[in-house]
């Protein structure tokens, strides 16, 4: 069963200047898969990751997510389908740099139930436990390393246990010992929830280790592996 | 909600120099309303006292020039139920001539009862020598009278009657007006001493003469026009301190009208300073706000993290603000000082003036937050992350 359906997406920027940086992409991922793009600077995935994420919005085509378009939606239930069916993680990380890294944790949580309870909380636990941050989910998210806040970036994505988890580069910033222990995180909750994870990522060794390799070159789909 | 409050906190504390320097502006605006206005209230205040304060604010007289209030007692009964008149009295004048120790002097005898005597004209605080009573013939003099011809409590002198009839009256005693002409020639009396000049029955009334609240002093002209109103069957026209003091009241609209544009200009200066530094948090938090949106939070949960800053600001500020208004009114009541030692304007801790600008201030600092709200849901995450 597919989770996440794109038909015909096309998106163009600029108004005068018209610069279309994706063409007809058609694309479905199955649920509980492992999918990765790949592709030079400037070849659309990230515009097609964020098109994905509901953050951006295509010019023209249609998108399903969990069976439901999302085409006509307004920000409000936009925003609500983010909260309840995906998890983001990015190359710079984003954590609130106020808050510790539990708290961090907790805020798709608190944006979709309010006050954290216990239950919520040692769930976030769990979660930090499962990237290897027990021993500082107490600090500021400005007091840990980068590789530190991209695993707290993955528990954040999963504390709403979203269908799907969005990474756009996310080991682009790391050496290599962190990609590698970002990657066996980022499988191992694959293999364990069953979330279906789409990752945009320029290194090769990451993109091999996925059941899907899809290449992007000039907006368009070039090659589309299935293990 | 709770979650935009808990980040509005978190905003606040993680730039602690920031917050604490917009709450002590916020809190300068305040203490200036509050120490300016109570300052000019308190002058206000002292002003009144001293012009009109112990003088009638509300004189009802027959329409017709010299003649006498029919049925006064009516007459000053209704002004009596009237609310907002604290006292009211009856008094009358007549112009004779007085013969003390062998020299005349034109006088003005001002007969008054004793509501009139002692609550309006407030005679007994204002006594230099001898009691504030008067009875008959028993009289008051100006204290020129003691000061500048001699004359001492007990004496004696004459008051020409009609066809030159002498009436011998008593001294019990001198006041001091504090105006020079009054203590020159008023000859304070009771209601009948006139009469007996005159060799007529009964007690006349010139006019009736009435103090109101100390709270609604400025609404003495409307308060003189309802009487007017419910004294519309007899043939009498009221009339009100305003009227009698125009000038006196033009100096204290200006000063009321000067105060509030010092407390309008401070509220604008302080609405214009939120709204700056938290326009520039927007710009601080874009990268914040940008994810949370991202992670799913609706724009109107964005908007209250600013309107929640804008409120723990103006609160925080509004309480400083208190504190340090009053702080200033006590230390300008304790130092600064009259060369008899009482302070030099007597200020009220008006409290309902006090929270009120409190309020304000609060009420400021939402409205301030609302453009940056606003301007935080218009982000677009997308932007954020494109653009990292």
């Amino acid at each position: 069963m597919n989770i996440l359906e794109l038909t015909k997406i096309n998106k163009i920027y600029g108004s005068e200047i018209k610069t279309q940086v994706l063409y007809d992409i058609n694309l479905s991922f199955a649920e509980h898969s492992f999918n990765s793009i790949i592709g030079q600077s400037g070849s659309g995935k990230s515009t097609l990751l964020n098109i994905m994420g509901t953050l951006d919005k295509p010019t023209s085509g249609q998108i399903q997510i969990g069976g439901e378009n999302v085409a006509k939606m307004k920000e409000k239930q936009l925003a609500k389908i983010r909260n309840d069916w995906m998890g983001f993680v990015f190359q710079f990380h984003y954590l609130l740099p106020e808050f510790t890294a539990l708290e961090n944790v907790l805020i798709p949580y608190e944006i979709k139930n309010g006050k954290a309870d216990k239950e919520a909380v040692d769930k976030a636990k769990e979660y930090l436990k499962l990237v290897g941050l027990e021993q500082v989910m107490n600090n500021p998210a400005t007091k840990m390393s980068g590789g530190q806040q991209q695993r707290t970036a993955i528990a954040r994505a999963m504390i709403n246990s979203p269908k799907i988890i969005l990474a756009d580069e996310p080991t682009g910033n790391l050496d290599s010992d962190s990609t590698e222990i970002i990657y066996d995180v980022l499988r191992n909750i694959n293999e364990k929830y069953g979330t279906t994870f789409v990752i945009i990522t320029h290194d090769k060794r990451i993109a091999e280790k996925a059941d899907r390799i899809i290449e992007m070159k000039d907006g368009r789909i070039n090659m589309d592996i299935k293990k | 909600m709770r979650l935009g409050f808990k980040i509005a906190k978190r905003f606040l504390k993680s730039n602690l120099g920031q917050t604490i320097l917009i709450i002590m502006g916020i809190a300068i605006g305040v203490s200036v309303q509050i120490f300016i206005g109570i300052l000019i209230q308190g002058l206000q205040k002292s002003l009144v006292d001293k012009t009109i304060g112990n003088s009638p604010q509300i004189t009802v007289k027959v329409n017709t020039r010299g003649e006498a209030i029919e049925n006064s007692e009516e007459v000053l009964a209704i002004v009596r139920k009237n609310n907002q008149i604290s006292n009211g009295g009856t008094t009358t004048v007549q112009a004779t001539i007085a013969d003390i120790k062998e020299t005349v002097y034109p006088v003005q005898i001002h007969a008054m009862d004793e509501d009139a005597l002692l609550k309006i004209y407030k005679i007994k605080d204002k006594m230099v020598a001898g009691v504030a009573h008067t009875s008959g013939t028993q009289v008051l003099l100006g204290a020129t009278f003691q000061d500048k011809y001699g004359v001492k409590v007990g004496d004696t002198f004459n008051l020409l009657g009609k066809d030159g009839e002498q009436i011998q009256c008593k001294v019990a005693g001198f006041f001091d007006l504090q105006v020079a002409t009054i203590n020159e020639t008023w000859i304070i009396s009771d209601m009948t001493l006139p009469s007996l000049l005159t060799g007529e029955e009964g007690i006349k009334v010139s006019a009736i003469e009435a103090t109101i609240d100390e709270d609604a002093i400025f609404d003495a002209d409307i308060i003189a026009q309802k009487l007017e109103k419910n004294l519309s069957a007899y043939d009498v026209e009221v009339s009100s301190w305003k009227t009698a003091n125009a000038q006196l009241l033009s100096g204290l609209q200006g000063q009321s009208v000067s105060s509030i544009m010092i407390q309008v200009f401070v509220l604008v200066s302080v609405v214009l300073g939120i709204a700056s530094v938290l326009a520039i948090t927007v710009l601080q938090k874009s990268r914040q706000i940008g994810i949370l949106k991202a992670m799913g939070m609706t724009n109107s949960t964005t908007k209250t993290v600013f309107l929640f800053q804008g409120l723990m600001l103006g609160v925080g500020g509004a309480v400083m603000g208190i504190l340090l208004g009053v702080g200033l009114l006590v230390a300008f009541s304790t130092f600064v000082k009259n060369p008899d030692g009482t302070p030099l304007i007597a200020l009220q801790l008006k409290v309902g003036f006090i929270m009120m600008s409190g309020f304000i201030a609060i009420g400021a600092s939402l409205i301030a937050s609302f453009i940056p709200a606003v301007r935080s849901s218009k982000l677009n995450p997308i932007d954020i992350i494109k653009n990292n």
